[in-house]
C-alpha cells in the first residue's frame, strides 16, 4: 500500500493554520468562530481569521482525546445525550486541554442552522462563555430546491451579517472584496470535486478514509489561496496515481458508499477492516457536501444565499435518497453503509427509510450502523465488526 | 424502649434493620424478586421486626402497605450515612438498578444525582458482564488484584460494552484484565454522576457491590479521592430508614402528649 | 360528571380527535408541532388537531423507522401515525428541533400515500425579513395544501377559525393564571390544556364554562409549591403522579397548551394570513438571540414571583433544545435560591420509579 505524500503536506498545513490563527489574533486581526456549514467567505473578506470548532472537536476525537473533553462538559451539566462535538468542543473551553496548544478566543461567533439545529445551541453557549456577539443565519429548511423567497430571505441576513462584521472590528465587505474570496472557494471546491470523483476510477485511487482527512482545508481553509494550493497538490497526487493504477485498497473486489461523518474512534480499524477485506469506499454524502456548484463571484450575496441554503443537510430524506442513489451509480459501487451517528439527528434520523428507498433504486445492498462520531463511549468496533463483515461477505468480498 | 424497623426494599434485595434505642439490634438481607411484596414481609419476619412501626424506602417502598411512612431511598441513604460515617460528605452507591451520589450534610442530603435508564454503572452492568467473564462477583478481589493492569473497555451501553468484552476474549486477552477494564468503566461513569454534583471529600460508599475491595479501589481512583466503605455497606439505606422510623414515632408521640 | 369528560379527553386525546372527525363527518388536519396554526387547516375545511403523544404499551411501528436515539414525543406521534386508523387529510409540520425536521422525511418515505406539508417559519425571530419569510412561508403551505385538498381556503370560516382558537388559548392561559393562588388543581389544568388542542373550539370553551364556572369555591390543594418547566407533559397522568408525590405546581413554563397560550393574532391588518404568519414569529422558540437576551433570568424571575419552593424541568431524553438549555436554567434558578431537579422522560409516559424517587428526594431535601 502506497501512502499519499499529501498526508505529510496536510500536518504541516493544519501547523501552519494553526500558527497563522495565533499570530493573526497576536498582530490584532480580529477572529471569527464559525460553524462549517457558514458563509465564511464574508468573514474572510471582512479581515477575520475564521475557526472551525467542528474541526476542532474532529481532532480532539481523532486523537483520542474526547472521552475525557466530554465528560468535562457533562459535568457542567449537559446530557451525554447531546451532540459529541458540543460535548468535546465545550470540554475544551472548560478545561483549556486541545491538541492545538491552545485556543485563540473569538471575536464574534457565526452561526447557521443549514447544518442542524444543534450548532445554533451549541454557538449560543459558546457565545455566553467568551461574551461575544453571537451572528446567526437562519436557512429555510428545504423538500426541494430552496425558493426565490428563501433565497432573498437568506441574502438579506448575509448583507446584514456582512455590516455587523464590519462593525465589529472588521473592514467593510464589499462586494468586490467578496467576489474575490467567492471565487477562491469555487476554485477550492472544483478541485476539491475533482479529488473525489477520481474514487469512480476502479481500482479507486483515493477513497473516504482518505477523504475524511484530507476534507480539512476545504472545510476550514476555503477561500484562502493556501487552500487552492493544497487542493492542486492533493488533485495532481491522486491524479497520479489514478494513471498509475495504485488502489487505495489492496486488491479491490468491492466498491462501497457511506452517509455520514466517520466515525473517529475507531477510524484507523475501520479503515484496516475496510483493507482486510478489499472494499473500497468510494464515496462518501459527508466530503462531498463541500463539492457544491453555481457558486458565483457575480453578485456573490445571491449566490452565497443559494449555495449556504442548498447544502446536503438543510433537506430531508428525499433528497439524501437521490444523492445516494446517485452517488452508488456514480462510483460504480454495490454496497452503502449507512452510519447511523448518535451525535448527529438531523443527519441520522430516517436512515432506515432511506436505506430502503437507495437499495430499491440502485439495486445496491446496504446496511445501517449503530456508532457515534466522537464519543468512544457509544461506539464498539466488534459491534461494528459483526454488521459489517456480513455485509462484505454479501458483496462478494472476504477477508 | 422502642423498637423501629427501616425495610429498603431494592430492586435486587430487600434489606430490614431493626434499632432500639438508637442501636441496630438487627439486620437480614432477602432477595427481592419474585415479589416484593413477600420478600417485603419475609425480611421483617426473620429479622424480628413484625408488629413494629416500619418506615419503608427503595424501588418497592410503596408496596408494603403497613408501613408508618415511606421515603426515598436517597433521603434514607443520607440519614444512615449521618448515623454510620457523620463526617462524610459525599455518599457513592452503586446498586442493583441505579447508582447515586449524594453531598449530604448531618444526614441530610444537599444534593444529588442518579444515573438514567441506562445500565452502565450500575450493579446490572457488573452482573452482565461477570457472566460473560464467567468471573462470580465473590472472586472479583482474587482475580482484579492490585498488580493486573486494566484493559480499557470504553463501551459504556451495555450491549456494546459486553460485545467488546467479548472481542477482547477472542483476542485471547486474560480475563483479569478485562474485569479491571470494566471494574474502571463501571466506576468511571459513576464519577461521571459525581461531578454533577461536584464530589466533596470524605467520601463513603455504601450498596452491596462494595463488599467487593476491587470495586472499592477501582471506585477510589475513578473519584481521585480515598473512599471509605462502612462495616456493612449494603444497610446503610434501611438503617437511615430506621433513624427516620424513630425520629417519626418520637415526634408523633410528642404531638400526642401536647 | 363534566370533569371526567374533560379528563376522558385528556387522557386519550387520539381517541377524542377519532370521534370528533366521525361527528363533525371531517378528515383531521394534524398539526405536529405546537406552533403549526390549526385554524389553517380549520378554514380548509379539516378538522384541526395537535398531535400529541400518548400513553402507549410500545412502539412497534415507530421502532422499525426511527432509532433509539430519538425522544418519546416524535416517537409516539410516529407510532400514532403509522398505525394508521386515523382519518387523516392532512398534516402539517413545521420547522423545529432536529428530530421534528426529519419527520416529513420518515412519513414520506414509510407512508408515501399520507399528505404531509411543512409551515417552513423562520427561526430567526425578530426582523422584519424573518416576518416577511413567515407569511411567504404561509402562502406556500396554504397554496400547497389547495393543491392536495382540491379546494381553497375559505375566508370566511378562517375569520371564525382565528376568532376561537385565540379564544381557547385566551382560556388555557387564564386557567394557568390561576395556579399560583390554588384555585384549581394543576392536573386539571393541564387535562384543559390537553383537551385544548384537540377538541373542537367552541366545545371545549363550553365544557370549560362548565368545569371551571367563574363562581366556584377554590377546589386547589396542598402541597410543596413548585415550578413546572418543558416542553409537552407526557400525560395527565404523570402530573397526578406529580401530585400524589406532595407537589402542587403552582407555575407553569411552557409545557404543553401554555407554550403557545400567548399567541395573539392581530385583527387590524386586513391580511389575515400575514396576521397569523407574524402571531407565530414571537413564539418562545429557543432562538439563540433571544435565549441570550434571557430567557433563564426570565423563568428564574417567574418562579421567584409565584413563591415556589423547587422547580422540575421535565424534559424528554434526547430532546436536544431542552438539553441544551437545562444548565442555564438550573444556575439561574440557583442563584434565585430555587433548587432544580431535571427529569428526563423516556419512553414511559407515566412516572417511573426512579424519577418518583429523585422528585421524592427533592421534596424531602427542602429545608
Amino acid at each position: 500500500m502506497i501512502k499519499l505524500r499529501a498526508n505529510k503536506r496536510l500536518q504541516t498545513t493544519i501547523r501552519n493554520q494553526v500558527l497563522w490563527t495565533r499570530f493573526g489574533s497576536k498582530i490584532g486581526r480580529p477572529v471569527a468562530w464559525v460553524t462549517s456549514g457558514s458563509p465564511v467567505e464574508i468573514v474572510l473578506a471582512a479581515g477575520f481569521i475564521p475557526f472551525y470548532p467542528e474541526n476542532h472537536a474532529a481532532i480532539c476525537a481523532a486523537r483520542g482525546m474526547s472521552q475525557d473533553l466530554a465528560e468535562q462538559t457533562e459535568a457542567e451539566g449537559y446530557s451525554r445525550d447531546l451532540c459529541s462535538y458540543f460535548r468535546v468542543d465545550v470540554g475544551s473551553q472548560i478545561s483549556g486541554r486541545t491538541p492545538l496548544g491552545h485556543l485563540v478566543p473569538p471575536d464574534v461567533i457565526l452561526v447557521s442552522n443549514n447544518i442542524c439545529g444543534t450548532v445554533q445551541n451549541w454557538f449560543r453557549v459558546t457565545a455566553e462563555r467568551f461574551n461575544v456577539p453571537l451572528l446567526f443565519l437562519d436557512t429555510p429548511f428545504n423538500d426541494a430546491a430552496p425558493t426565490e423567497a428563501d433565497v432573498a430571505y437568506v441574502r438579506e441576513q448575509l448583507v446584514h451579517i456582512a455590516a455587523e462584521v464590519a462593525r465589529l472590528g472588521g473592514r467593510r465587505v464589499t462586494e468586490d472584496r467578496l467576489s474575490k474570496v467567492v471565487l477562491r472557494s469555487r476554485d477550492a471546491l472544483e478541485l476539491w470535486a475533482e479529488v473525489l470523483a477520481m474514487a469512480a476510477e476502479r481500482p479507486a485511487p483515493f477513497t473516504s478514509f482518505d477523504a475524511f482527512v484530507h476534507m480539512a482545508p476545504i472545510v476550514s481553509m476555503r477561500g484562502t489561496r493556501r487552500c487552492i494550493s493544497y487542493y492542486r497538490a492533493l488533485r495532481d497526487e491522486v491524479r497520479e496515481r489514478m494513471k498509475a493504477g495504485i488502489s487505495s485498497v489492496p486488491d479491490e473486489r468491492a466498491r462501497v458508499v457511506w452517509d455520514n461523518i466517520a466515525i473517529w474512534p475507531v477510524h484507523k480499524q475501520l479503515k484496516k477492516l475496510f483493507e482486510q477485506y478489499h472494499v473500497s469506499l468510494v464515496g462518501d454524502t459527508y466530503t462531498s457536501a463541500w463539492t457544491v456548484e453555481h457558486l458565483e463571484p457575480e453578485d456573490p450575496f445571491t449566490s452565497l444565499a443559494k449555495v449556504y441554503t442548498d447544502i446536503i443537510l438543510n433537506h430531508g430524506a428525499a433528497h439524501r435518497v437521490k444523492v445516494l442513489s446517485n452517488m452508488v451509480r456514480k462510483f460504480d459501487a454495490t454496497g452503502f453503509v449507512l452510519h447511523s451517528n448518535r451525535s448527529c439527528k438531523r443527519y441520522s434520523l430516517g436512515q432506515f427509510g432511506v436505506k430502503t428507498a437507495v437499495s430499491s433504486a440502485t439495486g445496491a445492498t446496504g446496511v445501517v450502523v449503530e456508532a457515534d462520531m466522537a464519543d468512544p463511549r457509544s461506539v464498539s468496533f466488534e459491534h461494528l465488526q459483526q454488521r459489517l463483515v456480513p455485509f462484505f461477505e454479501t458483496l462478494g468480498a472476504s477477508g | 424502649m422502642t423498637r423501629v424497623a427501616g425495610l429498603d426494599i431494592g430492586s435486587t434485595a430487600t434489606k430490614c434493620v431493626m434499632m432500639e434505642d438508637g442501636r441496630v439490634i438487627a439486620s437480614v438481607v432477602v432477595p427481592s424478586m419474585p415479589d416484593m411484596r413477600v420478600a417485603a414481609e419475609r425480611a421483617l419476619r426473620e429479622c424480628g421486626a413484625e408488629g413494629i412501626p416500619v418506615l419503608t424506602t427503595g424501588y418497592g417502598r410503596a408496596l408494603y402497605e403497613a408501613r408508618l411512612a415511606q421515603v426515598s431511598e436517597i433521603t434514607a441513604l443520607a440519614a444512615g450515612v449521618g448515623f454510620v460515617a457523620p463526617v462524610a460528605a459525599t455518599v457513592v452507591d452503586i446498586g442493583g438498578q441505579d447508582s447515586k451520589v449524594v453531598r449530604v450534610e448531618a444526614g441530610k442530603v444537599v444534593d444529588f444525582a442518579m444515573n438514567d435508564r441506562c445500565a452502565a454503572g450500575t450493579g446490572r452492568f457488573l452482573e452482565v458482564m461477570s457472566r460473560v467473564l464467567h468471573i462470580p462477583f465473590e472472586e472479583f478481589d482474587a482475580v482484579a488484584c492490585d498488580e493486573v493492569e486494566p484493559l480499557p473497555v470504553t463501551s459504556t451501553c451495555t450491549v456494546f460494552a459486553e460485545s467488546e468484552v467479548v472481542g477482547l476474549l477472542s483476542a485471547r486477552h486474560p480475563p483479569a484484565r478485562i474485569l479491571k477494564g470494566v471494574l474502571t468503566s463501571v466506576c468511571g461513569r459513576v464519577a461521571s454522576l459525581g461531578r454533577q454534583v461536584g464530589v466533596k471529600a470524605p467520601v463513603v460508599a455504601t450498596g452491596g457491590t462494595m463488599y467487593s475491595q476491587a470495586v472499592v479501589r477501582a471506585l477510589s481512583n475513578a473519584l481521585g479521592v480515598p473512599v471509605a466503605v462502612p462495616a456493612a455497606p449494603q444497610f446503610v439505606t434501611a438503617t437511615g430508614a430506621a433513624l427516620l422510623c424513630a425520629r417519626r414515632v418520637a415526634a408523633d408521640v410528642a404531638a400526642a402528649a401536647v | 360528571m363534566v370533569a371526567d369528560r374533560l379528563d376522558a379527553v385528556a387522557d386519550d386525546p387520539i381517541a377524542e380527535a377519532r370521534s370528533r372527525a366521525a361527528l363533525e363527518g371531517r378528515a383531521l388536519g394534524l398539526g405536529l408541532s405546537s406552533y403549526f396554526p390549526l385554524e389553517v387547516f380549520d378554514a380548509f375545511g379539516l378538522a384541526g388537531v395537535r398531535m400529541l403523544p400518548r400513553p402507549m404499551d410500545g412502539y412497534p411501528q415507530a421502532d422499525g423507522v426511527l432509532q433509539a436515539f430519538a425522544c418519546a414525543p416524535v416517537r409516539s406521534m410516529l407510532e400514532t401515525l403509522l398505525q394508521a386508523d386515523l382519518p387523516i387529510g392532512l398534516v402539517g409540520s413545521t420547522s423545529g428541533c432536529d428530530a421534528v425536521t426529519t419527520v416529513p422525511g420518515i412519513l414520506n418515505a414509510a407512508m408515501p400515500s399520507l399528505p404531509v406539508v411543512s409551515l417552513r417559519l423562520p427561526i430567526a425571530v425578530e426582523s422584519e425579513a424573518a416576518d416577511r419569510h413567515a407569511t411567504l412561508a404561509l402562502l406556500d403551505l396554504c397554496r400547497e395544501t389547495e393543491a392536495i385538498l382540491g379546494r381553497p381556503l375559505d375566508l370566511g370560516v378562517l375569520e371564525t377559525a382565528v376568532v376561537d382558537r385565540e379564544a381557547v388559548r385566551v382560556r388555557v392561559g387564564n386557567l394557568f393564571g390561576r395556579l399560583p393562588t390554588r384555585d384549581i388543581p394543576a392536573s386539571r389544568a393541564y387535562a384543559a390544556a390537553i383537551a385544548a388542542q384537540v377538541m373542537a373550539p367552541r366545545a371545549f370553551l363550553a365544557l370549560c364554562d362548565e368545569v371551571f364556572p367563574a363562581d366556584a369555591a377554590p377546589t386547589g390543594t396542598d402541597g410543596i409549591p413548585i415550578l413546572l418547566s418543558g416542553e409537552l407533559v407526557p400525560s395527565v397522568q404523570w402530573i397526578r403522579d406529580l401530585e400524589s408525590l406532595g407537589a402542587a405546581i403552582v407555575s407553569d413554563d411552557t409545557n404543553t397548551g401554555t407554550r403557545d397560550a400567548g399567541r395573539r393574532v392581530r385583527r387590524d391588518p386586513p391580511n389575515r394570513l400575514k396576521a397569523i404568519a407574524e402571531s407565530l414569529m414571537h413564539r418562545p422558540v429557543h432562538s439563540p438571540e433571544r435565549f441570550v437576551s434571557g430567557r433563564p433570568r426570565g423563568v428564574a424571575a417567574r418562579a421567584r414571583e409565584a413563591g415556589v419552593k423547587a422547580a422540575i424541568l421535565l424534559h424528554y431524553k434526547f430532546c436536544d433544545p431542552s438539553a441544551f438549555e437545562a444548565p442555564s436554567l438550573v444556575a439561574a434558578l440557583k442563584e434565585v435560591g430555587i433548587p432544580s431537579l431535571v427529569l428526563e422522560v423516556d419512553r414511559q409516559i407515566t412516572m417511573t420509579g426512579g424519577d418518583r424517587t429523585r422528585v421524592q428526594t427533592l421534596l424531602e431535601a427542602l429545608p
